[in-house]
């Protein structure tokens, strides 16, 4: 099992360290994302700009964005696997389709992590705004079940959108509306209507502890959060589990991989 | 004449009607500028607790014209890419067919494709935040949009022959959209960014576009607005010769005649 | 046990929607497999062949347990198909087409052994079975080069390496020299030989008539999803009736008794129609000998695969 988990990462880095073009093309397009997100969102209250407050979790949330859509993206990356005829190599290895994407996962926290590194030196530079960790054990913890709960969900929508004709339409969108549900921007700086609303979503009790532990500001005691998260996780763990031998089971029937 | 007439109609013909066989995907792109103006007014709103439907019709259109501006710039360089990678590209120029009727018949295919974009959304929006008043405005910046789209074409044939001659055009055409998407103040004012890039924005086309066709709508034409035009054009003029430019390094590259 | 191989009427029906207008379908079922049966001895190389879409590749797909059958059951290895289909993985090795099934930015050897490690080697044990692999295939220095720089033909020596990586005792090979030159698919099928040289068994498909001929020890015909011939090129050819032709120089120039053509070289060449070459080769040398005349040369052609594959489909 850890065998084949250093296998999937190798390969993951290989193929991040071969498309050398796209980390400088990412380089130089992230810190103009960044500028055009804070500034399309900002446009309806220009002021706030120049709000330590607001700025900070915005800038967070940005950071929960970028690890959220390179999950997404992962998610889509299967189908891709698929059309190679890849996964039917990868099955004839008796590996499971989660390991898979759990190796790729490693390199997405890379791709994340120059995001995260870019947004800190742009908050610094350009919003005068300075990031820090206030709770950096925590901030590690829920980052790292934020991880795992992505890697579940990543393979479950992977399994859902597998035979979809343009499932790029549906990362797409999904990648913007997502974040938006799962309290990567703090609920603490909404309105009370959309933030209850917010906390409705399972996502919320993921992606809102990372931010939380990054600003400071638990909406909840941070136990209590902790509980809840690993429930969440462990929930995902077993419908991605159950979803995958469905989709296998059908596939091998039937020589198509769907599930509907 | 005849003959070129004849190969620009066949080129122009296909892609008319491959877009036609892909409705899911014109609706999709017609979908993405209300589902981003609608994801920043949520957002928007949310923080600030106050409605603006103006920002919202101002984001909208902004939306609209970076998308079709994104499209415009990027289109030829995707059709050298795919027509490569699918061979048909080879087959094109195996025939008698010179590279700029290609260019020109797709460039065609891509203003009608972004122009009926802009008049289903910009329709949509100006009916709903303005009602049958501002009708005729929204027609007229139709015309004015029609103006940028050559210095934009301009840009799409510089972009398309950096394509030719880089290996991946995702790696090319990504930062490229990341900077105009950024500094050309489709969805914000560009007085909220630094200097050095309001420079860069109105060194570009899009700005003007937007800018334009905004202000027509909510105003009227503002020849104010309108005279960096003439300047803009000498995009559509650098854009042949330095097309034509990358495209002899790839020919003295390859050792084959174009693409 | 001899049999290493046992399919016992398999059974494959696959359902497909057929398109009625824009919105409308009308599900259908095609019988893919109709109750396919054959064994396949250790050590053999045994060719499925058939016309496109005959079954080949949904039984080699079954076979490897990439398909459940609807009926039947196979035993790959003293393993059941649908008991214990991780041993049956592990037990073979498949190239399904060539072109696919790797990663394009990485090189050949990078792909071997990640394949190798998913298939539980240590990464110094993939990596050193991939570096002999890449000799075996003969892909030498390509394999350091990425696979979206490769030839179909590196492509699929590639695929066979892959095969090869875990070292299993069987191989499934469907239609492994497809699309390559004369001298790409000559080294595909030394090696495909020498495999078998070293004990390993072979399902091979292939369009190629001669090469399934030249390469297998036995043959099975199936067509519309049913094996309708099975058994070595020789007792195909003779259950069939197929002739052979004698062809018989002979150094005189007036021949009696005989009907002659000329022959390449100007002289009188007698040729005879059989199905029994051998016995009528031999009363012919005979006869001649007793006659007094001399013979040039003498040569028998067989009857080809291709000619046995296409009396078999076109019959059924």
């Amino acid at each position: 099992m850890l065998n084949k988990i250093f296998a999937e990462i190798e390969r993951g880095f290989a193929l991040w360290k071969s498309y050398k073009i796209f980390l400088i093309s990412d380089l130089i397009s992230t810190p103009f994302w960044i500028y055009f997100f804070i500034l399309a969102i900002l446009i309806y209250a220009q002021h706030l700009l120049n709000d330590r407050f607001i700025m900070t979790n915005l800038m967070w949330g940005l950071f929960m964005f970028f690890f959220i859509s390179s999950f997404m993206w992962l998610g889509n990356s299967v189908i891709i696997i698929l059309q190679q005829g890849i996964m039917e190599n990868i099955i004839l290895t008796n590996t499971k389709l989660s390991i898979h994407i759990f190796g790729r996962g490693i390199i997405s926290i890379l791709d994340t992590t120059i995001g995260g590194i870019i947004i800190i030196l742009m908050s610094y530079f350009t919003f005068k705004v300075t990031l820090y960790i206030a709770d950096p054990l925590f901030f590690i913890i829920f980052l790292i079940l934020a991880f795992l709960f992505f890697i579940f969900f990543s393979t479950i929508y992977a399994i859902l959108i597998i035979a979809v004709r343009s499932p790029w339409i549906i990362t797409n969108i999904l990648q913007f509306i997502l974040p938006f549900f799962s309290g990567a921007i703090p609920i603490q700086i909404f309105q009370k209507e959309i933030a209850g609303i917010i906390t409705y979503s399972p996502l919320f009790y993921i992606v809102g502890p990372v931010v939380a532990s990054a600003t400071g500001y638990y909406i909840m005691d941070k136990y209590l959060l902790l509980t809840i998260a690993l429930i969440i996780v462990l929930f995902t763990a077993s419908i991605s589990n159950y979803l995958e031998k469905l989709l296998i089971k059908k596939a091998l029937k039937e020589g198509k991989f769907s599930l509907f | 004449m005849k003959k070129y007439i004849n190969q620009f109609i066949a080129i122009f013909s296909v892609e008319i009607k491959s877009l036609m066989r892909q409705a899911g995907q014109f609706g999709f792109v017609i979908f993405l500028p209300f589902l981003f103006s609608f994801f920043t007014f949520g957002i928007g709103a949310g923080i600030s607790g106050s409605i603006s439907l103006e920002i919202w019709f101002y984001q909208l259109i902004g939306f609209t014209v970076l998308t079709l501006a994104l499209i415009f710039t990027e289109s030829s360089a995707w059709y050298v890419r795919e027509g490569l990678l699918t061979g048909r590209l080879e087959y094109l120029l195996a025939s008698p067919t010179h590279p700029l009727v290609v260019v020109t018949a797709t460039a065609l295919y891509n203003a009608i494709f972004a122009l009926l974009m802009f008049f289903i959304i910009g329709f949509i929006g100006t009916i709903a935040v303005y009602g049958i008043a501002k009708i005729l405005n929204f027609i007229l910046s139709i015309f004015i949009l029609v103006l940028f789209l050559l210095p934009m074409l301009g840009i799409n044939l510089i972009v398309a022959g950096l394509t030719i001659i880089a290996k991946e055009p995702q790696g090319i055409i990504q930062p490229i959209n990341s900077i105009i998407s950024a500094v050309s103040g489709f969805v914000y004012p560009i007085t909220l960014l630094p200097l050095f890039l309001q420079i860069l924005g109105k060194s570009l086309p899009y700005y003007y576009a937007v800018e334009n066709v905004r202000i027509t709508i909510t105003e009227f034409v503002n020849l104010l607005y309108l005279y960096p035009l003439p300047l803009l054009l000498l995009y559509f003029l650098s854009g042949i010769v330095i097309y034509r430019f990358l495209e002899n390094i790839f020919i003295r590259k390859r050792g084959t005649y174009g693409w | 046990m001899r049999e290493i191989i046992v399919a016992r009427n398999l059974v494959k029906i696959f359902k497909v929607k057929e398109r009625k207008g824009l919105f409308k379908s009308n599900p259908k079922l095609i019988r893919a497999l109709d109750r396919v049966s054959f064994e396949i001895y250790r050590g053999e190389i045994f060719s499925l062949v058939g016309p496109n879409g005959a079954g080949k590749t949904t039984t080699i797909k079954i076979l490897s347990t990439l398909l459940i059958p609807d009926e039947g059951e196979a035993i790959i290895n003293g393993y059941d198909i649908l008991k214990n289909p991780n041993k049956v993985r592990e037990s073979i090795g498949l190239t399904l087409s060539p072109e696919k099934g790797f990663y394009s930015r990485l090189t050949g050897i990078e792909n071997l052994v990640y394949y190798g490690r998913l298939y539980g080697l240590s990464k110094n044990e993939a990596l050193n079975k991939a570096k002999n692999l890449v000799e075996l295939v003969n892909l030498g220095k390509d394999a350091y080069r990425t696979v979206d720089e490769y030839s179909l033909g590196m492509k699929a020596k590639l695929s066979i390496a892959k095969c090869l990586i875990h070292d299993p005792p069987i191989l499934f090979l469907d239609e492994p020299t497809a699309g390559l030159d004369p001298l790409s698919a000559r080294r595909i099928r030394l090696l495909i030989s020498e495999l078998t040289k070293q004990g390993k068994t072979i399902l091979l498909t292939s369009h190629n008539m001669w090469e399934v001929e030249t390469l297998s020890s036995r043959v099975a015909v199936i067509n519309k999803g049913n094996i309708v011939a099975i058994g070595s090129s020789k007792e195909l050819k003779e259950k069939l009736g197929l002739k052979y032709v004698i062809e018989v120089e002979v150094l005189n120039n007036e021949i009696k008794d005989y009907e002659t053509s000329l022959g390449e070289r100007g002289n009188p060449v007698i040729k005879m129609i059989t199905d029994k070459p051998n016995e009528t080769l031999i009363k012919l040398i005979e006869e001649l000998k007793e006659k007094g005349y001399n013979i040039g040369y003498i040569r028998i052609i067989e009857p080809s695969m291709e000619e046995v594959f296409a009396r078999i489909v076109e019959e059924k």
